[in-house]
């Protein structure tokens, strides 16, 4: 009578070798290979074995089967080889043991750290803990369904050895050269002592991930320390990275920044007063009559009434007048209420040499026997127009 | 008396005796020494054992493959393998006289008025 499909039991069975096998991941591949070959087979055929013992809770599929009746043969119960076989671990030592290897590092290496600490009663207790997790990964890796899901999970080790190596290498930037910019250089490494470090760092977290410094107890505490707050600052620096490549995408290349821009207000911005003239600003005005000659005491309004002015320097500043060497001031008219006018053209000023240079009230006055002058005109006379000849036709 | 403690001891010239009948693989192994009486040999074991007595020379191996499922491999004994066990056959049973002289001595300490 066929108990069970031979497809059914050998992915069982090939599920629990290979726990086994993983429980042995310390040896030699090849010496894994002699100590396992032919396993699945004899696996498979003390399960069939209907007259095989019961040891212990063991439960040969055969006899579940005849017993039972409710589990139909070759059905894809899930089947429990712990149950017959033991934790895959256990099975592996036994197997070590009797092969005459030495056993796994593993207990070898973290037996000394948890005896080494002072306090019996911290002792036992860290002892008690790791063996609790011993047990619960071997039970995990044994079963047919976390099994799987454990090797899986543990196969992406190397790359939390590179994440770790990773994470302390942003906590030394942190701590070392906290103000590098822009500032995802603070997460990405950038020119060669930047890489150095950071290899020595993977080569380290490697090694450990390896198994190198577990033997003493306080490179052990100090490597595990560190992977505790690597993983926690994994968990910080990662959303971090992520906000600086995004924001470096975004801004095609660079982070926001704010650069000093010089401005030149005065060709940006144009002048609330004065005049200008093909973007030269005007100091006086010259006019001229229909006839063409030049007047004197002009005085200009906009179309709104204000008075038109050229300067507001109030007469202190300096003008260069075209083809005249020594630069020239201006003084305002006076109306008949004695007040400046700055509207009245031509504006009357003087070389400054004709100023006095250190007036004791700080007044703008001639020196003596100089006086207000009208400066050089364009031109003696200009073309004569025709007023109103437009308005009349 | 834990027997598996007694089975760790002798169980190379268990097994050796047992391959020595006829070559035999991992489970067929076990099977034929649970049978001969010994109930408690760990599975485990005996595959480790039949290995190291392999590695140390005395035991010769190949492989039957499997139509159905995954290979066999069979376990035979070779000339070294025979005078090792010839060896510990002696070895046993005199550590067995001597060990059931002491122990009957002691379960009737006045045997002689037996």
């Amino acid at each position: 009578m066929t108990t069970t499909t031979p497809m059914t039991l050998l992915d069982h069975v090939g599920a629990y070798a290979a726990a086994v096998r993983a429980a042995l991941a310390d040896l030699p591949p090849d010496q894994v290979e002699e100590l396992t070959d032919g396993l699945e087979a004899d696996l498979a055929e003390a399960l069939e074995d209907r007259e095989g013992p019961v040891v212990t809770g063991e439960i040969p599929i055969g006899r579940a089967a005849l017993d039972g009746g409710a589990t139909a043969p070759g059905s894809s119960a899930m089947i429990d080889l712990t149950r017959r076989f033991g934790p895959a671990a256990e099975y592996a030592a036994e197997l070590r043991a009797a092969a005459g290897l030495a056993l796994p590092e593993r207990t070898g290496r973290r037996r000394p750290f948890a005896r080494r600490l002072p306090l019996p009663a911290l002792r036992a207790g860290v002892e008690r803990v790791g063996r609790a997790r011993r047990d619960l990964v071997d039970g995990l890796r044994a079963s047919r369904t976390t099994g799987p899901v454990l090797r899986l999970v543990e196969s992406f080790a190397p790359v939390w050895w590179l994440a770790r190596a990773w994470s302390w290498w942003v906590l030394g930037v942190a701590v070392f050269a906290p103000y590098r910019w822009p500032r995802i250089d603070q997460y990405v490494p950038r020119g060669f002592w930047d890489w150095v470090a950071l290899a020595a760092l993977v080569a380290l977290s490697v090694a450990y991930g390896r198994g190198w410094g577990t033997r003493r107890w306080w490179t052990a505490g100090l490597l595990g320390a560190a992977s505790v707050v690597a993983l926690v600052n994994l968990l910080g620096a990662v959303p971090l990275l992520a906000d600086e490549v995004r924001a470096v995408r975004w801004d095609g290349g660079s982070t926001v920044e704010y650069v000093e821009v010089p401005v030149e207000t005065a060709s940006v911005a144009p002048p609330q007063d004065g005049l200008w003239v093909d973007g030269m600003q005007v100091s006086n005005l010259f006019v001229y009559d229909a006839d063409g000659d030049p007047l004197q005491g002009v005085q200009i309004f906009d179309d709104r009434g204000r008075p038109v002015r050229t300067t507001f320097d109030g007469g202190w500043f300096q003008w260069e007048l075209p083809g005249v060497g020594e630069p020239w001031s201006f003084a305002p008219a006076l109306d008949a209420d004695g007040r400046n006018r700055w509207n009245v053209y031509p504006l009357m000023g003087a070389p400054a040499s004709a100023w006095d240079p250190e007036t004791e009230d700080g007044t703008h006055v001639l020196l003596e026997g100089e006086d207000l002058r009208v400066p050089p005109p364009p031109f003696a006379k200009a073309p004569a127009v025709v007023v109103g000849d437009v308005l009349g036709d | 008396m834990d027997t598996t403690q007694l089975l760790k001891g002798v169980l190379d010239v268990a097994v050796l005796a047992v391959v020595a009948q006829e070559d035999g693989y991992g489970y067929d192994v076990v099977r034929r020494l649970r049978t001969a009486g010994l109930q408690e040999v760990g599975e485990a074991s005996v595959y480790g054992t039949l290995r190291r007595l392999y590695s140390s020379g005395v035991l010769t191996t190949y492989v039957v493959p499997s139509d159905e499922g995954p290979h066999r491999k069979y376990y035979g004994i070779n000339a070294q393998g025979r005078a090792m066990l010839e060896a510990q056959r002696k070895d046993w049973r005199s550590f067995a006289t001597t060990l059931t002289r002491l122990l009957d001595a002691e379960s009737d300490p006045e045997g002689a008025t037996r």
